[in-house]
């Protein structure tokens, strides 16, 4: 098949997916008002090959927040099996080209595809703390090692990202980004599964360090602006 | 490649050696052996077995989740099904 046949057959096969992506950018944007903060040395939010984004989750939101903020490319999530039980649930994301996963029992079926799917250069995104934290405090819960394993056997970097939990809807999305982890360097070509622990605490260390700089980030918000008298309040926005 | 059981849990423990970084581990690989409780491995660790079972044995776990894996037996049977299938 020629690429500009394949090419034709990769936007036919992603039609959906770019429709609601390109409508709903817009009301998305203007609800968000998101305000990325660059924690490391990245001067762009942009992704290029495959590259799977490690976020904190906070509301069923946040994949549209990453899409907003990844939105150059096609980034992919993971979706609980039960949104997939009723016939218009199961065929919206599967048009959305989420992967089903079963929290119970998860399958070396959803295993492949992300792999796969990174190992093609695809963008994928996994929330390692399996599920919505609703904890008021900004801390992050403990990792589970699926996101680190998935990373190193889709032979791809992960993007570490922290979404801030918004205390008002009108307040603007603040999301902090991290440089990109190569967890090859740091576990090695053949990693063990004690190589499998050790990267996913590094993975979690790198996302309480991201909580740490927006916390010092807001406060020095907080003092230039009681300094310049805007604020009394100095709050973070 | 028709392999006997006893070639697969021979290479089994050389497997499951090479994904834990534990030797030790091999000795308590029984095929009555739970491997949440007899091996210590957590539903993620199962899965990083089962892709290195994949890679040595070049075979494809398809339809099955770690649940589907009590003892080691069960690994054994799924195994020995996919490598005589071929």
């Amino acid at each position: 098949m020629s690429s500009k046949e394949n090419q034709k057959k990769k936007r036919r096969r992603y039609f959906f997916f770019d429709f609601v992506k390109i409508t709903g950018a817009i009301p998305m944007l203007l609800f968000f008002r998101l305000k990325k903060i660059r924690a490391g040395n990245t001067k762009s939010e942009k992704i290029k090959g495959a590259a799977l984004i490690s976020s904190n989750h906070v509301t069923f939101l946040d994949p549209i927040i990453i899409n907003c903020l990844f939105w150059r490319r096609r980034v992919r999530f993971l979706a609980t099996k039960h949104l997939y039980r009723t016939k218009l649930g199961a065929w919206f994301f599967r048009h959305l080209h989420c992967i089903p996963v079963d929290k119970e029992n998860f399958s070396m079926q959803s295993t492949h595809e992300v792999c796969d799917g990174l190992q093609s250069g695809g963008v994928i995104s996994i929330f390692p703390e399996g599920m919505v934290n609703r904890d008021e405090s900004k801390s992050v819960l403990t990792f589970k090692w699926g996101a680190a394993m998935m990373a190193l056997k889709g032979n791809a970097p992960i993007v570490p990202v922290y979404i801030v939990k918004r205390t008002h809807w009108y307040n603007r999305q603040i999301v902090v980004l991290g440089d990109k982890i190569d967890l090859k360097q740091l576990c090695g070509e053949k990693p063990t599964l004690a190589d499998l622990q050790k990267a996913s605490e590094y993975l979690q260390q790198k996302e309480n360090e991201l909580v740490q700089y927006y916390q010092t980030y807001c406060e020095n918000k907080k003092k230039e602006r009681m300094k310049n008298g805007d604020d009394k309040n100095g709050n973070c926005r | 490649m028709a392999m006997t059981r006893t070639e697969i849990v021979d290479k089994l423990k050389e497997v499951i050696t090479t994904a834990t970084g534990n030797p030790t581990l091999a000795d308590k690989c029984q095929e009555d052996s739970v491997l949440t409780d007899d091996l210590g491995l957590n539903s993620v660790g199962i899965l990083f077995i089962v892709i290195a079972i994949e890679e040595f044995f070049s075979i494809r776990f398809d339809d099955v989740g770690f649940g589907d894996f009590k003892r080691v037996s069960d690994v054994l049977n799924y195994i020995e099904k996919k490598v005589n299938e071929e």
